[in-house]
């Protein structure tokens, strides 16, 4: 499992681990308002990627999103950081 | 239901009484003449110090339908709410209408009251729990929504009859003089509580500091209360009080604070000014500014009319203030300076705004510095729904400083975490934008087209002006644009304009 990001408020967490089926679960305080638009972010970012990918969200800003998601998934690729 | 003045669809009938839609400001005018309460006697000899709750709840004879009412000065620290209307519930009186001036979260005990039929429903503020269980649907009947002083004539016109007024009193003799500045919940001033004294049919004081007679100095008087109940505790003195204020750190929230501070300079500083304080981080910064400001220019405001906090009282005793107005005090400093200072006056809530009235102290301010939690292209206010259509906030003195202030500045961010401040539309109309003479953000302020006097005293600043369309577009870049809130078609409250017109609702909030 990886991990990037932190609970911070304005941040967000996001973890990626192995699992056989794809699977995306988002949380949210902002769900009503932002559900839509961080889902179509962490979908374009991941897809073809087949592992379970949690997303913690603090209220981020969608740029901070896509750092926390690229940082995430260059570790899950096993990438030099 | 008919279009308002903001645009809005408001109902003409609400829990079966009938309104008017949000006409403008001053443009519904008043009619009639004032309520009283019931003709009442106490003959010499009598005692008025009960031994519980429950027996003051006989004597005053409160039956199923009536209407309760309490005040706010303890706040979250608040005990006499919850203990009021646990003793309603055991006694099994119900439908009861609550007709607080606010509640906090630390009144989430009445959420199971309003499914239980003990309450029918809340006319007041509701910040937290209460607010939200009614966004999703648990009240029976509509809540109703009024600013600090529109609540004062709503009763003192008679659209809101007071049947029980259950005053928390922080000092209070045995023959019903009660203030707020001493014993273990000082609160400072009564003022919220002072109408409900005046014109309920039975007043009944709760409190945990019982002197002997006469106590003083007094701010409710012992021939407005029916009652005395000693109770071991009314309040918690950690959630009365705000502990020691801060102003913000946040270069950005410091950054509208001066901005403030500047517009502040060039259209309304002068000697003899009044301005509205407040105890927000922002506004705490700007009063701390403006009294530096002040210092440095040698000179002197007529009054301030708060919300006090050390921030004021430092103000009044280094002499750049001649006199600070109180309805609400934030801190112990204040609370001190109410007692002993003969220049810290306290005011009835009827005289802090009222707008169908021979006038309130708002409508002699030259400077209101006030927060929001969205505006919009119109400069219209929301302080009550978040951007899901949760109904969290009370109006508080918002539509009282906004309407009587010369100068009207909102001070927001651009944006919070990443839910856009300035917004196309409002999620609910608390303040219409005529009102509102600038909104003040990090990147830049925006003035009202119809101010262009403050146009002109801004020419040559160096604070960025906008257009407020403009901070708009640039709030919806920065965070994209956010969805509706999923809402039904109910009603779960209305929202008064301080004169007793319609000027929004709020709506049932889906669960997901």
């Amino acid at each position: 499992m990886v991990e990037a990001g932190t609970s911070e408020k304005g941040d967000v967490k996001v973890t990626i681990e192995p699992a056989n089926e794809r699977e995306i679960v988002i949380k949210s305080k902002l769900e009503r308002i932002y559900g839509n638009a961080i889902r179509n972010t962490v979908e374009e970012l991941t897809s073809g990627i087949t592992a379970k990918i949690v997303v913690e969200d603090m209220g981020a800003l969608d740029w901070v999103l896509r750092a926390r998601m690229e940082s995430a998934l260059r570790k899950f690729r096993g990438e030099e950081q | 239901m008919v279009k308002n003045a903001v645009g809005r669809e408001v109902p003409s009938e609400i829990n079966g009484q009938r309104f008017k839609p949000f006409a403008g400001v001053g443009k519904t005018l008043p009619e009639g003449r004032r309520a009283g309460s019931l003709v009442r006697m106490a003959p010499r000899g009598r005692s008025k110090v009960l031994n519980s709750l429950e027996e003051a709840i006989r004597k005053v004879g409160l039956e199923d339908g009536m209407t309760v009412s309490f005040h706010h000065h303890l706040r979250n620290g608040d005990y006499v709410v919850n203990m009021v209307m646990e003793t309603i519930r055991k006694m099994g009186i119900k439908n009861i209408r609550v007709f607080p001036t606010a509640l906090f979260p630390v009144h989430k005990p009445l959420v199971p009251m309003l499914t239980d039929g003990t309450i029918r429903r809340i006319e007041g503020s509701m910040n937290g729990p209460l607010g939200e269980a009614t966004s999703y649907g648990a009240m029976r009947e509509t809540a109703v929504l009024r600013s600090h002083s529109g609540r004062v004539r709503a009763v003192e016109t008679g659209e809101v009859k007071i049947d029980v007024a259950f005053i928390a009193a922080p000092t209070a003799d045995p023959y019903g003089n009660l203030n707020g500045v001493d014993g273990p919940s000082a609160c400072g001033p009564l003022a919220y509580g002072m109408v409900d004294a005046y014109h309920a049919d039975h007043t009944v004081a709760i409190t945990d500091h019982l002197v002997s007679y006469p106590a003083h100095p007094i701010s409710i008087y012992q021939h407005m209360i029916d009652y005395v109940v000693p109770v071991e505790k009314i309040g918690d003195p950690a959630g009365i009080m705000s502990g020691t204020l801060r102003i913000t750190t946040s270069p950005s929230r410091l950054k509208i604070a001066r901005y403030a501070l500047e517009i502040i300079d060039r259209v309304a500083l002068r000697d003899g000014f009044s301005f509205q304080a407040g105890a927000g981080g922002i506004s705490l910064a700007v009063t701390k500014f403006l009294g530096d400001l002040m210092k440095k220019r040698g000179i002197k405001a007529s009054f301030i009319n708060g919300g006090v906090t050390k921030y004021v009282v430092d103000m009044l005793h280094e002499g750049l203030v001649d006199v600070v107005f109180d309805g609400q005090a934030f801190d112990l400093d204040a609370v001190r300076s109410l007692k002993e200072d003969m220049n810290h006056i306290e005011t009835p809530l009827a005289m802090y705004g009222n707008p169908h009235s021979s006038g309130g102290i708002v409508n002699m301010l030259d400077v209101g510095v006030l927060g929001a939690t969205e505006v919009d292209v119109d400069f219209n206010v929301n302080v009550n729904t978040h951007s899901d259509g949760l109904l969290l906030h009370g109006i508080g003195g918002h539509q009282e400083v906004a309407a009587g202030s010369a100068l009207t500045i909102v001070t927001v961010p651009l944006y919070r975490y990443r839910v856009p401040v300035i917004r196309e539309s409002v999620t609910t109309v608390t303040t219409p934008g005529e009102v509102i003479d600038v909104v003040v953000t990090e990147r830049g302020i925006a003035i009202n087209p119809k101010r262009d006097d403050i146009l002109e005293a801004m020419r040559g600043s160096k604070v960025p002006i906008y257009d407020i369309q403009d901070l708009q577009k640039k709030a919806e870049r920065i965070c994209g644009k956010p969805q509706e809130p999923d809402v039904e078609d109910e009603i779960i409250a209305a929202i008064m304009w301080r004169d007793g017109t319609v000027i929004d609702v709020v709506r049932k909030v889906k669960k997901h």
